[in-house]
């Protein structure tokens, strides 16, 4: 029965004509096959936005990923080398971090950083770093590289700064210096100067202080000049004023506690005026010499007599033997036809006269406009600035300088070739331990700068110690961690 | 498309109004039917199958009917709760019979392993060897649930309309 009843559900069907339906297959087929292409295009659009956005979330994640280690890197290399992040935006901090680990010195901002680290150590150090090249600024990196390593660098210093007051013009003035002995970094004391120092000496436990005048506008207008003995614990021992001078050549400590000191008559560099003074500061005996067209660039107190080098302005160079009553007894120069030579410092050791010197080759040009580097620059003028690469400076200075030695008769003033140096620069002299250090700056780096107007050449020197014992014999040579830097 | 425009035009004249006669048995609405089996129909053209006889199209085609009027059945059930929610009842067309009770509607409700079997043996007058071969089981269980369909339908009819 009920299969019966089934059967006859066919004949409730509805009629169809499926001739009509036909095109509405082709039509949903097309539709839909659209609509997938759409929709694929939808899912491709999608797909790329979605792959656009996982790239740009993953790299600025990587990016903020990169930016932290970077910083964090940044402010372990602040803490390790004591750099102080005070003041310094996130950005500066890591562009000074790779400015210095990268050796470029470069940052703007770098110099300031380093500097101030070196003021926590060494109070009242100062340098101009305005114009300061990459290769000096590395010089200064070296120092306070240094000045680490050495804690107990600070454990005595002193420091002296000028103290101005405005008047009722409104004008500063300077009215004093103020002198102060730190230890440790703590002020143990201070004391007034009323003139402007110039530098200071120390020998067994005393200070001796000089400087000229106080002058607002120019050292040249100082009248007189000063130097003062101060204890060990801030006082005043004397002071003794040197009239019509402004600067001092030169300050001899001798051994007796007696003083030497070499000034010239103010704003004139041409007179040389001889003091000599007990260990009370009194003058026994002053002298003064006058060298025409010449200036005093050096002077000596040697055991028989003293050597005074000078120079004209076209850089000629001679030398003046001047007795203990202040009379020239000998003049004399050295020069050949391959150099010229310019000389740095001059000792008594061992019974022989020693001058240290460079020499650079013979220009038949004045040297009047540039000097000993006269030669460079007209290299350098002939070249297209952009191509001058620092590398190629520093070969020409290696190549133009060279380190001499001389061994200078007593007698009769004649100079004898004892060392020379190729690439350096002849500098200061030493007596440790009974031998005689002989320093000679041998150039690491060197850049042109036209554009820059405190110096043409500004670089870096490494110091390297040549030793010689009490003979005169050559010991050995020891390269230093100290660095100058040299500017012309 | 795998299936050649000849090919489409043969198999649409042979096996559409075998499909709308089932589709209708799922939703005894001629428009859902023939929607149903247009469906069908646009899913071959999407096929990439290579299909090896006409009647291996046939089994596909009838495979996507049942398997879209079971889901259109499930869709019209939902459909239906929304439109009650706006106060339109719109029930399937019947055609008025003698019988007191709608027998498609009780086959309606048997599951779906029965109600497709009834559908396909009694709208569609196919064969129990046809039927194994489209739902890819075999004869005996063809004839079981077949058996159990009608028996069920009977249950059905006795249990609601035997006072009648």
């Amino acid at each position: 029965m009920i299969d019966k009843n089934l059967s006859k559900l066919k004949n409730d069907l509805p009629d169809y004509n499926i001739d009509n339906y036909k095109n509405g297959i082709f039509q949903k087929y097309n539709s839909k096959k659209n609509s997938k292409i759409f929709h694929f295009s939808k899912m491709a659009f999608a797909l790329i936005v979605l792959i656009m956005f996982i790239f740009i979330v993953g790299l600025s994640t990587y990016a903020i990923k990169v930016d932290a280690e970077e910083y964090k890197n940044a402010v372990e290399f602040f803490e390790a080398n004591e750099l102080s992040l005070e003041g310094l935006t996130r950005y500066e901090i890591k562009e000074i971090y790779t400015d210095i680990t990268t050796n470029k010195f470069k940052y703007q901002k770098t110099g300031g950083v380093i500097v101030e680290s070196i003021k926590s150590k060494l109070p009242g150090y100062s340098i101009e770093i305005e114009n300061i090249s990459s290769s000096e600024l590395n010089c200064v990196w070296e120092l306070w590289a240094k000045l680490r390593k050495q804690k107990d660098i600070s454990e005595v210093y002193y420091d002296y700064v000028p103290y101005m007051v405005e008047d009722n013009n409104h004008i500063l003035e300077y009215t004093k210096y103020i002198f102060t002995k730190y230890e440790s970094g703590k002020e143990c004391w201070n004391l007034d100067i009323y003139y402007s120092i110039r530098g200071y000496i120390e020998k067994d436990n005393c200070l001796f202080v000089y400087g000229n005048q106080l002058s607002y506008y120019s050292t040249e207008d100082a009248k007189k000049t000063y130097i003062t003995k101060v204890s060990s614990d801030g006082e005043i021992i004397w002071q003794q004023e040197f009239k019509d001078s402004n600067r001092f050549y030169k300050i001899i400590i001798n051994n007796d506690n007696s003083l030497t000191a070499f000034t010239n008559r103010t704003a004139h560099s041409s007179y040389l005026k001889i003091y000599n003074l007990n260990s009370n500061g009194d003058i026994l005996k002053s002298s003064e010499n006058y060298f025409k067209d010449y200036s005093v660039e050096n002077v000596v107190k040697l055991k028989e007599y003293y050597l005074v080098y000078l120079e004209d302005r076209e850089y000629n160079t001679k030398f003046e033997k001047i007795n203990f009553d202040g009379i020239v007894e000998t003049e004399f120069s050295y020069q050949d036809e391959k150099y010229r030579y310019f000389f740095t410092d001059m000792i008594e050791f061992d019974n022989q006269v020693y001058l240290s010197a460079y020499a650079v080759p013979y220009f038949d040009k004045p040297l009047n406009w540039g000097g000993e580097i006269r030669s460079l620059l007209d290299i350098l003028n002939e070249m297209d600035y952009d191509t001058i690469t620092d590398e190629y400076v520093l070969n020409l200075f290696k190549d133009h300088y060279k380190a001499v030695l001389f061994i200078c008769d007593k007698n009769n003033g004649d100079l004898k070739t004892f060392y020379t140096v190729d690439s350096a620069i002849g500098s200061n002299f030493l007596i440790e331990n009974g031998n005689l250090t002989w320093n000679v700056e041998y150039f690491e780096n060197m850049t042109y700068s036209v554009a820059t107007s405190s110096f043409t050449f500004g670089g870096v020197t490494r110091v390297y110690n040549y030793m010689y014992d009490e003979k005169g014999r050559f010991i050995g040579v020891n390269k230093t961690d100290n660095l100058r830097i040299f500017r012309k | 498309m795998k299936i050649s425009e000849t090919q489409f035009g043969f198999v649409y004249k042979e096996f559409a109004k075998e499909l709308l006669y089932i589709a209708y048995g799922y939703t005894r609405n001629k428009e859902d039917s023939i929607d149903i089996m247009q469906n069908a129909y646009v899913a071959l053209l999407e096929s990439n199958k290579n299909f090896e006889s006409n009647e291996h199209i046939k089994y596909f085609l009838i495979r996507v009917t049942i398997n879209e009027s079971i889901n259109f059945a499930k869709s019209y059930s939902h459909k239906k709760v929304v439109r009650n929610n706006e106060f339109i009842i719109n029930y399937p067309e019947t055609k008025k019979e003698e019988l007191p009770y709608d027998l498609s509607e009780i086959v309606n409700t048997l599951p779906e392993k029965y109600k497709t079997i009834i559908i396909l043996h009694y709208y569609d007058d196919m064969k129990i060897k046809d039927i194994s071969k489209v739902l890819k089981i075999s004869e005996p269980a063809v004839k079981k649930r077949l058996e159990r369909g009608r028996n069920l339908i009977k249950e059905i009819i006795e249990r609601n309309y035997k006072n009648d």
